[in-house]
């Protein structure tokens, strides 16, 4: 036990560790935050499920007869106070989209709520897309939303590509369509 | 209502806590070099006013920030994104703590407390170098954190003008009333370890090791500890009976964030008894404090910023770099004393036999270290996996229920034969003497295992080792308590075994419950009763319950045609969410836990819902509160040696004839 290199356990023992937590201190300093936004979902990259439903105020909508163009579809309640935050981003979209030639089209799916209170907050707050009636779920079920608002974005070959959970942005949606658009 | 009163004043208090915390450490480490130069200690009676006012600031944010919440003072952020005026007042106390900057402000407020306990509690002795480096190190640790709320995490930042309403809290955390409990006593956990990991560093810096700061900081890490142990059960108890998955541990980063350092702490509590008792493990007893102090920071970093992913992460802020980097200090100091000084502080001596009673402690320690260490990598593995090959990945639950069920297993076998090991060397006549009867007891819980059907490898070596391990304390306690009466509960050794039987009775409850959980799904109709498991459920009705907040639907169903149930599901209107309450029927064989399924139709007269049926759970909350109760016994002054440093071989005046069968 008297011998030099076993007097010196301690410090070679605090230097391996240090060097062991200087690694992980490291992997911990380039770790980037998470955001909680956009997350993840088993349809990424495959096909997205029916939707064919009623529109609030009459019509149809089938998402199979809109491939060619992007769709984004945002689930959506009329007392969810996360949904009242993002509208005026969605109407900035869906106006900033529709003067484009390739421009993506904007879908409500309404979440558990009347066609009346639907009318009177579009009525009230503008946006003038389609919104879709869901009145058992069926689409909300399909996706697999969690908790509205949730944004799901559909390419022009009928694909799920990005699901946000919780508000959006008109930015942050546009550059991350054009960027899809970019590399196919 | 509200006068605006609160953001000044609580933006003040946190000033004045940041100067109080400041001068006294500087007050701290002159005092203590002062001594050391040999002379008088002048600047030790500065010490005590500091930390008063630093004891007062955070006393002082805290009110301040309850009266903005009770007041609904919404011109501050924090009140407008986590208060609402339709909170019940019950919740909107505890909604102060419910997201990122109130809870920071909790953890000011425990470490003020200790703070001020501390100083009350050597108030005699402050002008000792090793007294005057621990508060040094206390008031760095308090200056962090009122920095930390003062600047990145302010929580009486001013909010946008006109705000008149906000969400209010989380729905989940309107929803028990343990949202009041499990936050405050977990975080006294966490903080108390700051006391224990304070002496370390000051045993450390002055070369003291020997056993008297142990002595002096052993009860403060009982505490502590027992906080922990608490807060983290509550923690379990709250999703129980909330979440409505009917599990009470998910593996999540939050909850292996507050595992981490009660694993290390449990280690040290134990190992710690060795060096009392033969001055044996001086450096891996400071390590596993310092270990246990840096890992509360580190999972504090973990959670609160964002960089893992986890169902209590709060969502981004700012103070992720600033932990991190107190978490590197911490490190490093911590690295840098025991590189500097460890060698020279080693204690001489080795354990005799590996069948001995300090045998058993190092293969506890041995058993913790590499749980702490399997829950840590399962923890950051992805971020690991991410840093190196830039892809996301998940560790979930199978890691780590492969990972520590045998850990568990082990760490109840060494739980059945520890209790009864002497210290220096068992020989194995006493060993046979000492196991007969614990050993009958595993056989026989083996015997009624059986006889209740259960089956697998895994579970029923859990409940033999568990009746193994029970008996074994229990003999500990029946023999002490036959010599001494009510002083043989009292006391490490005694209180110890109480906390021993209340983890037998949880991870029996845990086996049982993971192993033989029965769940069904049940589509009811009004008035026809469907059976499951031996047990009938009859829709009898619905309930509707309406306020501000939230619209909450019962389904009211009556169990065996008895008392009627009511698991339900709430719409926080404003949050947009809606949270399953489960209903649970509990017995002292199992629980009956049954959820709402949506979507419900109230005029539909069906109703879907899960049933679980789970055995045991009621003696997991049993053993939490034996855990409690030993903590508090074993905090008490046992039968003491007159020298706690006394060697066990020399004979103490009045010795029991088992002179090891006293710790």
């Amino acid at each position: 036990m008297s011998n030099v290199a076993s007097r010196r356990i301690a410090r070679n023992v605090a230097i391996l560790v240090a060097l062991v937590v200087g690694a992980f201190f490291v992997v911990l300093a380039v770790s980037k935050p998470r955001t909680d936004t956009d997350i993840s979902t088993p349809l990424l990259g495959q096909p997205a499920p029916e939707v064919v439903s009623d529109l609030v105020g009459g019509g149809e909508f089938d998402l199979s007869r809109r491939k060619g163009s992007w769709v984004v579809m945002n689930f959506f309640n009329s007392t969810c106070v996360p949904c009242i935050n993002e509208h005026p981003e969605l109407v900035r979209f869906d106006e900033e989209q529709s003067t484009l030639p390739d421009g993506a089209e904007l879908v409500t799916i309404v979440n558990d709520d009347t066609d009346d209170a639907v009318a009177a907050f579009f009525e009230k707050n503008g946006g003038s897309w389609p919104k879709v009636r869901d009145p058992d779920g069926t689409i909300a079920v399909s996706f697999g939303v969690a908790r509205v608002p949730e944004t799901w974005v559909i390419d022009p070959a009928g694909f799920v590509r990005v699901r946000y959970a919780g508000e959006v942005s008109s930015n942050e949606l546009t550059a991350r369509i054009n960027g899809m658009k970019a590399t196919p | 209502m509200n006068d605006g009163l609160a953001g000044p004043l609580g933006r003040a208090a946190l000033l004045v806590g940041v100067i109080a915390a400041a001068f006294g450490a500087v007050a701290s480490i002159v005092s203590a070099r002062e001594t050391a130069a040999g002379e008088e200690a002048r600047t030790a009676r500065l010490i005590p006013r500091f930390a008063a006012l630093a004891f007062l600031a955070a006393l002082g944010a805290m009110v301040a920030m309850e009266y903005a919440m009770i007041t609904r003072d919404f011109s501050l952020q924090y009140v407008q994104d986590h208060g609402s005026r339709s909170t019940p007042a019950f919740y909107n106390f505890a909604a102060v703590w419910s997201a990122l900057e109130g809870s920071i402000l909790l953890w000011i407020l425990a470490l003020g407390v200790s703070l001020a306990v501390v100083t009350w509690r050597y108030r005699r002795k402050l002008s000792d170098p090793m007294i005057a480096w621990a508060m040094a190190v206390m008031f760095i640790v308090t200056l962090f954190f009122f920095l930390l709320s003062f600047g990145p995490a302010n929580p009486f930042a001013e909010g946008a003008p006109g705000v008149s309403d906000g969400p209010g809290p989380n729905p989940l955390l309107q929803n028990h009333i343990l949202v009041m409990f499990h936050p405050p006593i977990l975080y006294l956990g966490y903080v108390g370890f700051t006391v224990p990991f304070a002496f370390a560093i000051a045993a450390l810096v002055t070369g003291r090791v020997g056993e008297g700061w142990l002595i002096e900081t052993r009860r403060w890490t009982l505490f502590a500890w027992g906080f922990l142990s608490i807060g983290i059960i509550l923690g379990g108890w709250w999703s129980y009976e909330v979440l409505g998955w009917s599990g009470v541990w998910a593996w999540d980063p939050v909850e292996n964030a507050s595992l981490l350092p009660w694993l290390t702490g449990t280690a040290y509590i134990h190992s710690v008894l060795v060096q009392e008792r033969r001055g044996m493990l001086r450096v891996w007893n400071l390590s596993l404090l310092l270990a246990t102090f840096s890992l509360t920071i580190l999972g504090t970093f973990l959670t609160r910023s964002g960089v893992v992913n986890s169902v209590h992460a709060f969502s981004q802020s700012g103070i992720g770099p600033f932990l991190l980097t107190f978490f590197g200090i911490v490190v490093a100091v911590s690295l840098g004393l025991i590189a500097w000084r460890g060698d020279a502080l080693r204690s001489p001596g080795a354990i005799d036999s590996p069948l001995s009673r300090e045998g058993a402690f190092l293969a506890n320690n041995v058993l913790f270290s590499v749980f702490a260490f399997v829950v840590l990598l399962g923890t950051v593995f992805p971020l690991i996996v991410e840093a190196l090959q830039d892809r996301q990945i998940s560790v979930a639950e199978p890691f780590f229920d492969t990972m520590s069920t045998p850990i568990g297993i082990a760490m109840l076998a060494l739980m059945c034969i520890a209790p009864v090991l002497p210290w220096r060397k068992a020989s194995e006549e006493l060993l046979r003497d000492r196991l007969f009867w614990p050993a009958w007891c595993g056989i026989a819980a083996l015997v009624v295992s059986l006889v209740a059907g259960a089956s697998g490898l895994a579970p029923l070596l859990a409940f033999t080792l568990g009746g193994f391990a029970a008996g074994a304390a229990l003999r500990q306690v029946v023999l002490a308590t036959r010599r001494q009466g009510w002083r043989g509960l009292v006391g490490r050794a005694n209180g110890g075994m109480i906390v021993h039987l209340g983890v037998i009775l949880i991870s029996v409850s845990l086996a049982a419950s993971n192993s033989f959980t029965k769940s069904q799904d049940l589509r009811l109709e009004m008035g026809v009763a469907a059976s499951f498991d031996g047990h009938t459920f009859e829709l009898v009705g619905f309930e509707e319950d309406n306020d501000a907040r939230s619209t909450a639907v019962k389904a009211l169903v009556s169990i065996d045609g008895g008392q009627a149930y009511a698991p339900a599901i709430t719409k926080f209107t404003n949050m947009g969410m809606n949270v399953g309450t489960p209903s649970v029927k509990t017995t002292f064989t199992h629980d009956i836990y049954l959820t709402l399924e949506p979507p419900v139709k109230m005029d539909s007269g069906t109703a879907r819902i899960k049933v679980y049926i789970k055995p045991l759970i009621l003696w997991m909350w049993v053993g939490a509160g034996l855990m409690a109760l030993g903590t508090v016994l074993a905090a008490f002054p046992g039968n003491r040696r007159r020298r706690p440093t006394d060697p066990t071989s020399a004979p103490v005046p009045g010795a029991f004839e088992n002179a090891d069968e006293r710790v």
